[in-house]
């Protein structure tokens, strides 16, 4: 028997009022579910997903949600990620907790996590996820034709390009996408390295990836962590980037089914030897968004807000350049500027062109200045066509 | 704050401003100095970054206070001498330079302090002094060896800055900043071609480097400029013929060899430049217009002062009909430039200018 849509209403409310309560939500979309509406329950439970990543009954339901939606590979990544709770052999296992002061803050330095995102949440980007594809998504999921060739589940890819547009967002989409366990390394975490025994830390981290493979391990602002060897004065920042070395090469196939993704707005910056066979032997650019992706973004930024005759297209037209950082901004300082206005008046008004002209007279490109910094290295530092892909993009807009 | 805390907070700070995250690194010292506003270590951390980030008159407030706190330390005084050097207050950086090297005479850094202070006032005896000082006591030190080459550019001993350079690159052959005064030496030598491919291979190195990129620009302006001469030569002849000529060929004349002039000045330069290669073509198009922008805006703010002086003279005179009086506003004016102006203009505008354009200050 079909759900009461009365109780539906009510269970709406319910959840308006108190969005926190997850039982409820996943009640709802439940219900949702049974009566059809497969894209309203998906929601639902991706935003249970949000909260609490490893709920299993939110997994099986939004596998469930996807099927029914006709989305198969958002169902697939749904179910792995399921399987892969259930499974004994899949839980996580923490590193070994250690006294002392410093090892009390071990957990702190890397989450585990299982990303709700897949490829298909991002726009655009088409190069950066073929990329990804050829590299371990497709192996990932055709281990027959891995074996056929030959090839090893495992190397690198660092994601380069100016901040902002999306090497991170990416990053996530890859793991949720392949159902994979998700380790961001951030700067705060490599400081905390530095500081204690940074050998040591990034051991621990690289054997927990590879007991919880398939994994993704990401570094974020990696050109922190592995940077030039001689541009350190300290001994400290050349064993970090030592060791790193050492935990990528592994050994004998130690690191099978640890993909290890690297994002960097200055890739010029990362050691040499990084960045060589086994290693992060692959580079994808991620640039600025184009024309379409600029619109979609803006049009994110903008849903659930009251907007009146802003054409996005033109608005896409208007900003070149943009990151979808920048869009962001740019979204929320029209917004600002309407919401001022209508706090001015007393009365709610919408989001008009008027005020996306006011915005961007006050917000400006951030990806210009990453351009004059690359041009410098895409004309002196190209040897080995390393920045190929920059070189033919920045000579396509005229920046070279 | 406990002092673990304290400590591992300083450290972070410091490892982001080697890094070069100023912004975070400031963000962490900012931290420190909220709950100790008198920690020495953390002003001194501070002022560094506004001193990186092209803020050298924040830079010096926070150095001076350091250097109250911790009339001991020598780091903050150093600091006061970098900050004054980039304001352009070369005596006081001296002083401060020579007060950090009293507080720690055999200390390297300081010695560095005392070398760049008295480099930027051509103090050339001093500076090769404390240069072979730098050799003597830290002979593995490649930075020493630099000093020494700067040295002997300032004495324009072309032969020992060569020497100096290539003991400095041999201890660290991936210093593009030596590499690039290597070349300014060979240049001086007359090895020109030779010299270019150094200019080159120090931006190859590490092009972002402000000062082998700044040095590279300038050496490619300096081989265009040779145009300039051409242009001079027949602008001479020119005005020769045109004051022995009579009128109206005269005036003919004139005309011609300032079109003449102007032509092989533009046509001299563009094939120069056309014997350039590729990249550094493309690389000195794009930092000469960052260069002009800079131009630009310096000379639409002298012009600007210029005018309202004019004017407020001008006014002066219309209004009183004294020449005396027009004379003293002028005197006064005069004046409040040297001492008001020159000062706010050094420590406040051109500052902000040179980090506007990303472009690195001569001296």
């Amino acid at each position: 028997m079909p759900p009461d849509p009365e109780l539906i209403r009510a269970l709406r409310a319910a959840v308006d009022r108190d969005p926190d309560s997850l039982p409820l939500r996943l009640h709802l979309a439940g219900m949702l579910l049974d009566l059809g509406a497969a894209v309203e329950a998906l929601e639902q439970f991706t935003r249970v997903l949000a909260h609490d990543p490893a709920n299993a009954a939110a997994l099986r339901g939004a596998q469930r949600a996807a099927e029914t939606a006709g989305d198969e590979t958002r169902a697939e990544g749904y179910r792995r990620l399921a399987d892969a709770l259930g499974g004994a052999a899949r839980e996580p296992e923490e590193p070994v907790p250690a006294s002392g002061p410093e090892d009390a803050r071990k957990p702190d330095w890397w989450d585990a996590e299982f990303p709700t995102l897949t490829l298909t949440d991002v726009g655009g980007m088409e190069d950066v996820k073929r990329r990804l594809n050829i590299a371990f998504i497709g192996p990932l999921r055709n281990p027959g034709v891995l074996r056929a060739y030959g090839k090893s589940l495992r190397g690198g890819l660092l994601l380069y390009g100016p901040p902002g547009c999306g090497k991170t967002y990416i990053a996530r989409a890859t793991a949720g996408e392949i159902g994979a366990r998700f380790i961001s390394i951030g700067l705060n975490d490599v400081l905390s390295m530095w500081l204690g025994e940074s050998e040591r830390h990034l051991h621990e981290l690289f054997e927990t990836a590879r007991r919880s493979a398939p994994c993704v391990l990401f570094f974020d602002e990696l050109d922190a962590i592995g940077q030039r060897r001689s541009q350190f004065r300290g001994s400290a920042g050349r064993s970090v980037v030592n060791q790193l070395l050492a935990e990528m090469d592994g050994v004998d196939r130690a690191n099978e089914g640890v993909f290890v993704l690297g994002a960097t707005n200055h890739p010029w910056d990362v050691d040499a030897a990084l960045l060589r066979p086994g290693r992060f032997d692959r580079m994808a650019l991620v640039l600025p968004p184009d024309r379409p992706a600029r619109a979609a973004i803006l049009g994110h930024h903008l849903r659930g807000r009251p907007v009146d005759g802003v054409d996005l297209g033109r608005l896409a037209g208007r900003t070149d350049d943009f990151s979808g950082a920048d869009l962001a901004h740019l979204c929320e300082t029209a917004v600002e500027y309407a919401l001022e206005e209508s706090l001015a008046g007393g009365e709610i008004r919408s989001v008009t062109s008027r005020d996306f002209e006011r915005a961007l007279g006050e917000v400006r490109p951030s990806t210009r200045a990453w351009f004059e910094t690359a041009r410098n290295f895409v004309l002196f530092a190209n040897g080995g066509g390393l920045y190929d892909d920059l070189q033919t993009y920045m000579r396509a807009r005229k920046l070279l | 704050m406990t002092g673990a805390e304290r400590r591992s907070a300083l450290g972070r700070a410091g490892v982001l401003t080697d890094l070069g995250r100023l912004g975070d690194a400031m963000d962490m010292y900012g931290a420190v100095l909220r709950r100790a506003p008198d920690d020495v270590q953390a002003l001194c951390g501070m002022s560094r970054c506004l001193g990186k980030l092209g803020q050298p008159a924040e830079g010096l407030r926070l150095a001076e206070r350091a250097a109250a706190l911790a009339p001991a330390d020598d780091w903050p005084q150093r600091l006061r001498s970098a900050h004054l050097l980039l304001l352009g207050r070369h005596r006081p950086a001296l002083d401060a330079a020579r007060a950090a090297r009293a507080l720690d005479p055999a200390g390297f850094a300081t010695m560095l302090s005392l070398f760049e202070a008295q480099v930027a006032m051509r103090g050339r005896q001093a500076a090769t002094e404390t240069a072979r000082q730098m050799v003597e006591t830290h002979p593995g030190k490649p930075e020493a060896h630099n000093a020494a080459g700067r040295a002997a550019m300032l004495r324009r001993h072309w032969a020992d800055a060569e020497a100096a350079f290539r003991d400095a690159l041999r201890l660290a052959p991936h210093e593009p900043v030596y590499q690039s005064n290597l070349a300014l030496a060979l240049e001086r030598r007359g090895r020109r071609r030779e010299a270019m491919q150094h200019f080159r291979s120090a931006v190859q190195t590490d092009p972002g480097n402000a000062t082998a990129r700044r040095q590279l620009f300038h050496a490619i302006d300096r081989r265009l400029a040779a145009a300039g001469l051409a242009s001079g030569v027949i602008g001479g002849v020119g005005a020769n013929l045109a004051m022995r000529a009579k009128e109206p060929l005269a005036w003919a004349l004139a005309v011609a060899f300032a079109i003449l002039g102007g032509g092989a000045v533009v046509a001299l330069r563009w094939w120069r430049l056309r014997r350039l290669d590729e990249t550094l073509r493309t690389f000195y198009r794009h930092e000469r217009r960052r260069w002009r922008a800079l131009q630009r805006e310096v000379l639409a703010c002298l012009a600007v002062i210029g005018v309202a002086c004019m004017a407020a003279i001008a006014a002066v005179s219309v209004l009183t009909r004294s020449m005396v009086a027009a004379a003293a506003v002028a005197a006064l004016l005069l004046l409040a430039l040297r001492y008001a102006g020159v000062p706010l203009w050094r420590q406040h505008v051109l500052p902000r200018l040179h980090a506007r354009h990303g472009v690195l200050r001569a001296r």
